[in-house]
């Protein structure tokens, strides 16, 4: 059962001379940028948050239930952020079924934690949720955008899957700051303004995942021989 | 298998020893990284697609995206079904592209033979011959996902987690697909020398 086969001994000498002259940084330089990435998105999220009204947009509603609404996104944010940005022990990634589960119950999440709420206090006026839906997406798109960034060309497997929760994960902290923005809760402005955009960040990472998550062949890098005979 | 674990283990932790100092910013490690896996990465791809060009390039690639990776490894992660994921995926990328499947299996009909081979008498050698060229044919016939479970598992030594790992699925179907497989080989093998046995 030993493995007979050797490859060319000058194949060496190619990637390893390929290798040098593409230079990656270390772990701890991609670590440092993959932060200050984040914190960049961050700040850009609050910035944007504040100038659509900050937290006084809000203010119709009873500040304890704002308080307890936005704590609990934030513990579904943190959650989702852990499963879909890091990737456990393995450099393959989650299982599928972990990302498939996360993409998949993030909108279910969303509608029934808002929901609970209704009725529970008078509204302060009523909105269909188109603000909402493009707050959401204005301050997922920039979390989405570093995330994306931080793993592009990295993903062996469920690629597709990977990239729907990224977007949900993107979703769900964009809904953080939309709870503390948005006082209403009733089921048809939650449905429209606050679980549409998660799912449609979903579906948007979800297309993205494979083009931009997955590995991609070396073009032009190696030699290409065997590519141009296969 | 449990031996052919073993045999490779010592390499496996080495290989994830040195992605480890590679990734912390030790240079010299990538190629000892190479001096690991690059034999095991072209074993697996010249029984597969029967090309040496093609194989080394595979081996190339799947190196050079190791490379790239460097700042995402992971501590401690297991290299082995990684670099054979990867491996995989440019293999899989690589026929879809050219659309074009080819299949050589001289050294899966090996990896089979010494599974399931007796202890062999040289006049015997003849009658075995041809039971090889029967389980070829049955491994052919094989469905590629069996193939190659089977393949990780037997010829390449790896566990059958880091099978489960390099193809994305669970260990559980890892052992199914390897088991039916193997049936699959033995059946082909056992009709043979049925039909070998009554002419």
């Amino acid at each position: 059962m030993q493995n007979d086969f050797k490859p060319d001994p000058s194949l060496r000498d190619r990637v390893l001379a390929q290798a040098s002259q593409n230079p990656v940084p270390t772990r701890d330089v991609h670590t440092r940028r993959a932060r200050l990435g984040y914190a960049a998105a961050l700040v850009l999220s609050l910035v944007i948050f504040q100038a659509s009204g900050g937290l006084e947009h809000g203010a119709g509603r009873p500040a304890h239930l704002t308080a307890i609404i936005a704590l609990g996104s934030l513990l579904v944010a943190g959650i989702a952020a852990r499963l879909a940005l890091t990737a456990g022990p393995s450099m393959l990634g989650r299982h599928r079924a972990v990302y498939a589960t996360l993409a998949l119950s993030l909108p279910v999440v969303t509608y029934g934690w808002l929901t609970a709420f209704a009725g529970q206090y008078v509204e302060p006026f009523q909105r269909v949720g188109w603000r909402c839906v493009g707050l959401t997406l204005a301050i997922a798109g920039v979390v989405l955008v570093a995330a994306l960034r931080d793993r592009r060309h990295s993903v062996v497997h469920h690629a597709g899957w990977q990239g729907a929760a990224i977007g949900g994960a993107a979703a769900a902290w964009a809904s953080v700051l939309v709870d503390l923005w948005c006082p209403l809760t009733n089921v048809a402005h939650v449905a429209f303004g606050h679980v549409l955009p998660v799912v449609l960040l979903i579906a948007v990472g979800t297309v993205l995942g494979p083009r931009i998550l997955a590995i991609r062949p070396v073009v032009g890098e190696t030699g290409g021989q065997g590519a141009a005979k296969a | 298998m449990a031996a052919q674990v073993s045999e490779h283990a010592p390499q496996t932790n080495a290989a994830t020893l040195a992605m480890d100092r590679y990734a912390a910013g030790d240079d010299r490690a990538f190629g000892e990284l190479y001096d690991l896996l690059a034999p095991r990465l072209y074993g697996f791809l010249i029984r597969k697609v029967g090309d040496a060009a093609l194989a080394e390039d595979l081996v190339q690639q799947t190196l050079l995206q190791m490379h790239r990776a460097r700042a995402t490894y992971v501590t401690g992660a297991d290299v082995v079904p990684w670099a054979f994921a990867i491996c995989r995926r440019l293999l899989i990328d690589a026929w879809r592209k050219q659309r074009r499947e080819s299949l050589s299996s001289d050294g899966e009909i090996e990896a089979v033979a010494h599974a399931m081979a007796p202890d062999l008498a040289p006049d015997a050698q003849v009658q075995w011959n041809q039971t090889l060229a029967a389980v070829e044919e049955a491994l052919t016939r094989l469905p590629d996902s069996q193939r190659e479970a089977f393949v990780l598992l037997k010829q390449e030594g790896l566990s059958l987690a880091q099978a489960a790992e390099a193809l994305g699925t669970t260990v559980g179907n890892v052992k199914v697909r390897a088991h039916r497989a193997y049936e699959a080989l033995r059946a082909a093998a056992g009709q043979h020398r049925n039909r070998a046995g009554s002419e």
